[in-house]
């Protein structure tokens, strides 16, 4: 009898696969319960979209605050405590 | 000339040396292959571009400030860099006044729905969200790398430097914390 580890993990992979939650919890009635409670929060958790990424241009800035050592603060939505430090 | 085909695991080891030992060339390269995750796991927390890209920058920016205290024998870089880059966006968060905004991703999926269950349903996610934030750090890394991520298990547990039936077992007990989280948040 698989443990309710794989079972959860069965499922999970099943429905990302586009299968519905009741088929994946016909073949483990034996943690139904259990089951659907943790494939109900997991349905909660959405995916960020693929297009949520770095600007170009911050990715290049901070890449030569790296390299160079600079201070990067300008324009900084930060308060001034949490801004970046030095790079040295 | 000779070109060794090295594996990427061991690539990345050479270069956290590398930036152990202050190559600023070397970090930066680790800046590039982990950048984008980062900013991602940064976003998910904090929801807002440019705070995002304040707080990925600062990330980076301790954590080369704190490579000679980094254990190359404990997690891997990406675990102990999400680690930074949560502590930073929590702290951010808690000195934000309120944090009433939904995220923008959570809002519209350009499916048409009964309007009472679309706001039900984003208040679901949005308290399952905050929920995600109080797990500790192997729960919390696990949930957003599978879900939020979309990471199969091996590229979770190459990640987090655990196996996939490490991975697995994390992914149950950290429903099963989020689970008790909305529970007691629901008495309450």
């Amino acid at each position: 009898m698989p443990r309710i580890v794989e079972a959860l993990a069965d499922c999970l992979e099943a429905m990302r696969q586009g299968e519905d939650m009741e088929i994946c919890l016909v073949m483990y009635p034996q943690y139904r319960t259990e089951l659907t409670a943790l494939l109900q929060i997991a349905s909660l958790l959405r995916p960020l979209p693929p297009e949520i990424a770095p600007s170009f241009a911050f990715k290049e800035r901070t890449k030569v605050q790296i390299l160079e050592g600079r201070r990067g603060q300008e324009g900084s939505s930060l308060a001034p405590d949490q801004r970046p430090g030095k790079f040295r | 000339m000779l070109k060794l085909d090295i594996p990427p695991v061991t690539e990345e080891r050479m270069l956290v040396h590398r930036a152990i030992a202050r190559d600023s060339e070397a970090f930066a390269e680790l800046y590039d292959r982990h950048v984008v995750r980062v900013y991602r796991h940064i976003y998910y927390i904090i929801n807002d571009q440019k705070e995002a890209e304040d707080l990925t920058a600062q990330t980076f920016l301790q954590a080369w400030e704190a490579i000679g205290r980094f254990q190359p024998r404990g997690a891997p870089f990406a675990s102990w860099l999400l680690r930074i880059a949560h502590n930073l966006a929590v702290s951010h968060l808690r000195a934000r006044k309120g944090d009433a905004q939904l995220h923008e991703s959570l809002v519209d999926d350009g499916l048409p729905r009964n309007p009472e269950a679309v706001v039900e349903r984003q208040a679901e996610e949005e308290r399952v969200r905050r929920a995600v934030l109080r797990l500790g750090d192997d729960q919390r890394q696990v949930i957003i790398l599978r879900f939020v991520e979309e990471l199969d298990y091996k590229e979770v547990a190459e990640i987090l430097g655990k196996s996939v039936a490490a991975v697995r077992v994390i992914q149950h007990r950290a429903l099963c914390a989020l689970r008790k989280i909305m529970k007691v948040e629901e008495v309450a």
